[in-house]
């Protein structure tokens, strides 16, 4: 079963991730969800698919109020990043989800209606959680097209989707421990998904000037510490958009 | 092989129906043949013939009723099939996560499951009992049009050497046509029911 561990902790203000899933079956991709709480209020980053969502849900109940989750962020459309919407909503109808308005449209295709769904202008804006702005952090083509990350000034994290990614088994540890060794399993994710140079060397210098304290993926390992900035600068150098050619 | 379910029928009736209203517009073909043979004709012994070809035409037209009603069951089948597979799905991953969650976390959500689930299944029930009523009178319809075929038999040897063979042969086809209604019906009918006893 998945596990909750926290983060970040201070007074009411708390981070907490669900992660590392070793029942999960070999064909769905790993996840890590984030709880980011204020006060009562709690908000779930890229909640996952829904095959992973009773994994999602029980971890999140043993360690964590699921009634308090209020509302739900998006970073893009992807199936396992969003497609548990409706499991969600079952549970709560009145759960409202932030993603780019570029989805607003086509996120529902996995559940709710014209309420469920709270757009985020391009540019981003802030989002609120028990009276806390976290900010929703543009980072649009890396790699959907209208794609969002959520930094939290207080505590100095940036949730960054699938920049960051790395395609670990479920043993492996949850904060990075060896940066060249991990990045050799988050390169061929970076070079074939991401897909704009100008887009990423734009996150690169926007990423950098939150100086964020930790950088959380929805795939993978954790970056803390200098590990942070070592990322941003191998990922500003890294050559995106390349199609792996076949081997003959 | 896949079992027998609400999607299997739908299947199974749209690609009947296909074959049906080739048959309805051959007999309306026929029918309309044999009207304008018979009008040629001035013999007071083929106004029964008439009314046999006039029988066919509407024959046709209720055959063409009935096909539209079963479409529109299907289209209804279709919609409602989905919800269920797809209530099936939540319901399977909403149980296995109140199974690992603590107790009573989940419990509203495996009521309310619950209650729309059998709702679902009561009204999927009821689609495929109508089904079965249609395709019972899908039945009828062949056999009612096997007996008219016959009467158009008897009303063709009537008629005067010239026309006998002509009317004869308006008179096999139509009961050819009626036969292949009939076995249609009569293979979907176990189908349909095969389907509601699984549901
Ligand atoms: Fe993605
Ligand atoms: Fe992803």
């Amino acid at each position: 079963m998945k596990k909750m561990i926290t983060l970040y902790e201070k007074g009411a203000h708390s981070w907490r991730v669900v992660a590392r899933d070793p029942a999960r079956p070999n064909h769905l991709i790993d996840t890590n969800e984030y709880l980011i709480s204020h006060g009562d209020a709690t908000l779930l980053t890229d909640p996952g698919g829904q095959e992973v969502f009773p994994a999602v849900f029980a971890a999140i109940a043993e360690g964590w109020d699921p009634r308090k989750i209020n509302t739900l962020f998006s970073s893009h459309q992807d199936p396992d990043v969003i497609s548990s919407l409706a499991l969600w909503l079952d549970f709560n109808p009145a759960i409202k989800c932030h993603t780019s308005w570029l989805w607003c449209s086509f996120i529902p295709h996995f559940g709710g209606d014209e309420g469920t769904l709270v757009p985020i202008p391009d540019e981003g804006c802030g989002i609120e959680v028990g009276g806390f702005m976290l900010q929703a952090v543009p980072a649009h083509f890396l790699h959907s097209s209208g794609n969002f990350h959520l930094f939290d000034a207080d505590a100095g994290i940036l949730f960054t989707g699938d920049v960051g990614a790395a395609l670990q088994p479920p043993e492996a540890p949850l904060f990075v421990e060896n940066f060249s060794e991990h990045i050799k399993l988050a390169e061929g994710f970076h070079k074939r998904w991401m897909g704009s140079a100008a887009a990423k060397n734009d996150w690169c210098h926007r990423a950098r000037a939150l100086k964020p304290t930790m950088l959380c993926p929805q795939h993978g390992a954790i970056y803390r510490g200098d590990d942070v900035m070592r990322f941003i600068d191998w990922f500003e150098a890294l050559e995106v958009g390349v199609l792996r050619k076949a081997k003959h | 092989m896949s079992s027998v379910n609400g999607l299997t029928v739908v299947v199974a009736l749209n690609e009947a129906a296909k074959d049906m209203r080739e048959h309805s517009f051959q007999v309306r073909i026929r029918a309309l043949d044999a009207l304008v043979r018979s009008a040629k004709q001035q013999s007071s012994g083929l106004a029964g013939f008439r009314e046999v070809s006039h029988q066919m035409r509407r024959w046709s037209d209720d055959l063409g009723t009935q096909l539209e009603s079963l479409q529109k069951l299907c289209g209804e089948s279709v919609v409602r099939e989905s919800q269920f597979r797809t209530m099936l799905r939540k319901r399977r991953l909403m149980e296995r996560a109140a199974q690992l969650s603590p107790a009573g976390a989940l419990e509203h959500c495996l009521a309310a499951t619950s209650t729309r689930d059998a709702k679902l299944r009561t009204t999927r029930l009821a689609e495929l009992h109508r089904t079965i009523v249609e395709l019972e009178a899908l039945t009828q319809l062949g056999l009612m049009a096997i007996v008219l075929s016959h009467t158009a038999m008897i009303e063709a040897a009537g008629a005067g050497n010239r026309e006998r063979a002509v009317l004869s042969q308006v008179a096999r086809e139509f009961g050819e046509h009626a036969n292949s209604v009939l076995r249609i019906g009569k293979r979907l009918v176990p189908l349909a029911r095969t389907a509601r006893e699984a549901a």
